[in-house]
């Protein structure tokens, strides 16, 4: 177990440092550089001069590089180019407001896909299994945005349920904050439950057709038992590793929810590093979201190989 | 805890059996009008090509015809009770521990994420809950012990995966009998394994029968297997029984050609080598329309060999007790099992 773990984690680790290269390439891909981007070409040529050499843009690549990824290591993502603020500081003030909603808006999503995911799966073929499919497909061409305007004029606008928009740290006002989650998290939960109810039907239809469930029947065990103990139990992996998957429909749909509400979160934060042309921002949050990405997969691999004795042999 | 007159006589009485599977368009009638008994401590083989309706059959035994296919007709009566009355949970309440299932491949059939001990124990735990759990761990390491596998004490803590195709069998086996059924049926147990484990296997059932006087129903497409243990032999083609009798009978002289083409195509043991190995040519008939006559009669050599007589294209023919040879329950679906015996020796193909 601990060797496979380790294995793991050292497959991860090429996977980092080619994430790295990338969003450091990325940046400097840009035509002309990063500083001409964000002054525009009529830029005063002295002050792009002195930004290039302030940020090291002026220094051979890989030193650059070498730079960059030192400080990264010792927590260090370097200095906006806009706000002058270094970006750890930034970023680190976005974790509990992205956390609060995140977290919400999984538990909506886990809470609505898994079980109409189990419904349709458990009966492949049958109306509800119909009913559901044509729901997800429904839900997956429904943007975003449509979906949380929709519900902002309904609750908040109309019916005055809630509050429209905001943010109040959990710690100051816990019922307020919970309130201002509530819109946001239902949009962004109901965003990404299509793509996990899909993987949930997936993984309980491949289940279902195993031959130990006619066993498990021949063995006159309870209706009960053998989907919580054979087909569940045995879907479970998957499903673990479904959730790793949807991180990255969490992370685009946080982009569009927190901008919609308001929300002052890591998805907001890209939204204006873009809208700025913050290009050393951009490559810190590529980084991060790339490196929380293959972080929660790692994590669930583990987890899967904890739920299946067999993965481990692999 | 058996009542004194269930000890002996018919455990399995089954009329008429017919099960369907519905198409787009058209219907499959997979078992047709199967009529089958099974006597206590009995060993009977169900032989015929895959294909042939002898898996659905004992599905549809177990109650257990996978969706949208279903039992349409017929009576299946365990010990008296009639099963197409039952209710799912009668009928789940009766499996495992009145019936139970011996699968073919248990590799695939154990629960994989599940220890052996735990997977045992659940049968023991639905349908002995009165059963303190101290009890019910003696009970399991006892089972595992009686089917030979080797350490029970450590296998019971280990995953399906972790056990060689032959243990994994034997724990498959110890599920099936560990409530000493009335009725086991043990699909083609023995096809997955390899030899010497399929020895091992057939022992276990012949004892199985020996210590509970189960009956048993041994599915197989090994005729040599079928000599081994079994005391009857049916024979299943196109979804219908097409032979029985006693294994000795049926294999010294076969009432239906089928019979004959099956018995033809195990090599011989020993000596020159065929040629070319005995095939039965052709396939069977398409199952969503079966024939009017005979439904072997495409494959027939017999029929050829007569002549080509209208009958076996034309009229159907029953299942019909051979006289002339044999004990009681010697029966042939056959228009001519006196010809196949004059035949017997020139047949092939």
């Amino acid at each position: 177990m601990l060797r496979y773990a380790l294995s793991r984690v050292l497959l991860a680790l090429p996977l980092l440092f080619g994430l790295s290269v990338l969003s450091f390439i990325y940046v400097r891909l840009i035509p002309g550089d990063p500083i001409v981007a964000m002054l525009g070409v009529n830029g005063n040529p002295a002050l792009v001069a002195r930004l290039r050499e302030q940020f090291g843009l002026d220094r051979p690549l890989l030193s650059q590089y070498g730079e960059w990824i030192t400080g990264v290591a010792r927590g260090d993502l370097g200095v906006s180019f806009r706000s002058q603020m270094p970006i750890s500081t930034i970023i680190v003030d976005r974790i509990p407001a992205t956390l609060q909603l995140a977290g919400a808006a999984l538990l909506v999503s886990l809470l609505i896909a898994i079980p109409a995911g189990v419904a349709a799966g458990m009966r492949p073929g049958s109306r509800l299994d119909s009913l559901i499919t044509s729901a997800t497909l429904f839900g997956l061409a429904v943007p975003a945005f449509f979906l949380g305007t929709l519900l902002m004029l309904v609750f908040a606008v109309n019916l005055r349920l809630v509050p429209s928009q905001g943010y109040v740290p959990f710690a100051d006002d816990p019922m307020q904050s919970l309130r201002l989650t509530l819109l946001p998290a239902v949009t962004l939960g109901l965003a990404i439950s299509p793509y996990l109810a899909r993987l949930t039907r997936s993984a309980v239809v491949e289940t279902i057709q195993e031959s130990f469930v006619p066993f498990a029947q021949a063995k006159g065990l309870t209706p009960r038992k053998i989907s919580m103990g054979y087909v569940l139990r045995n879907a479970l992996p998957s499903l673990v590793a479904a959730l790793g998957v949807t991180v990255a429909s969490l992370i685009a749909g946080s982009i569009v929810v927190e901008a919609l509400f308001n929300w002052p979160g890591m998805g907001r934060l890209v939204a204006s590093a873009v809208v700025e042309r913050d290009y050393a921002m951009i490559e810190a949050l590529l980084l991060i979201y790339g490196g929380l990405f293959i972080t929660v997969n790692l994590v669930c691999e583990l987890v899967q190989s904890v739920l299946d004795p067999r993965v481990r042999l692999t | 805890m058996t009542p004194l007159d269930e000890t002996g006589g018919t455990v399995l009485e089954v009329r008429d059996l017919a099960v369907e599977f519905p198409l787009t368009g058209s219907v499959v009638r997979a078992v047709d009008g199967v009529d089958l008994d099974v006597a206590a401590g009995e060993i009977v083989g169900v032989v015929g090509e895959s294909g042939s309706g002898k898996s659905v059959t004992m599905l549809a035994l177990l109650g257990l015809v996978h969706r949208p296919g279903r039992i349409v007709g017929g009576s299946v009566r365990l010990r008296g009770t009639e099963l197409a009355g039952l209710g799912p949970r009668e009928l789940a309440r009766l499996r495992g521990r009145r019936m139970a299932l011996i699968p073919s491949d248990a590799g695939a059939a154990l629960n994989p994420v599940t220890r052996i001990g735990a997977q045992v124990d659940e049968g023991l735990a639905r349908h002995l809950p009165e059963l303190p759990r101290a009890e019910r761990q003696g009970r399991i390491l006892d089972i595992l012990r009686r089917v030979g596998l080797p350490r029970p004490d450590t296998q019971v803590r280990r995953y399906p995966h972790e056990l060689s195709g032959g243990m994994q069998q034997r724990v498959a086996v110890a599920m099936g009998v560990q409530l000493g059924p009335d009725l086991l049926i043990a699909d083609e147990p023995t096809t997955a394994l390899d030899v010497t484990i399929q020895a091992q296997i057939l022992r276990l059932l012949l004892d199985v029968r020996e210590e509970s006087g189960t009956a048993i129903l041994f599915v197989t497409h090994d005729m040599t297997a079928v000599a081994e243990i079994c005391d009857r032999v049916l024979v299943m083609y196109a979804g219908q029984i097409v032979e029985s009798g006693s294994v000795a009978e049926v294999c010294a002289a076969p009432g239906h050609p089928y019979t004959k083409a099956l018995l033809d195509a195990i090599p011989p043991l020993g000596g020159e080598p065929p040629e070319e190995l005995t095939t039965i040519p052709g396939a069977p008939p398409d199952p969503r329309a079966w024939p009017v006559g005979c439904r072997f009669a495409e494959r027939c050599p017999l029929r050829r060999r007569l002549g080509d007589p209208a009958e076996c294209t034309s009229v159907a023919p029953a299942m019909a007790t051979l006289d002339s040879r044999g004990s009681a329950g010697r029966r042939s679906r056959c228009h001519f099992p006196d010809a196949l015996v004059e035949a017997v020796g020139g047949l092939v193909r």
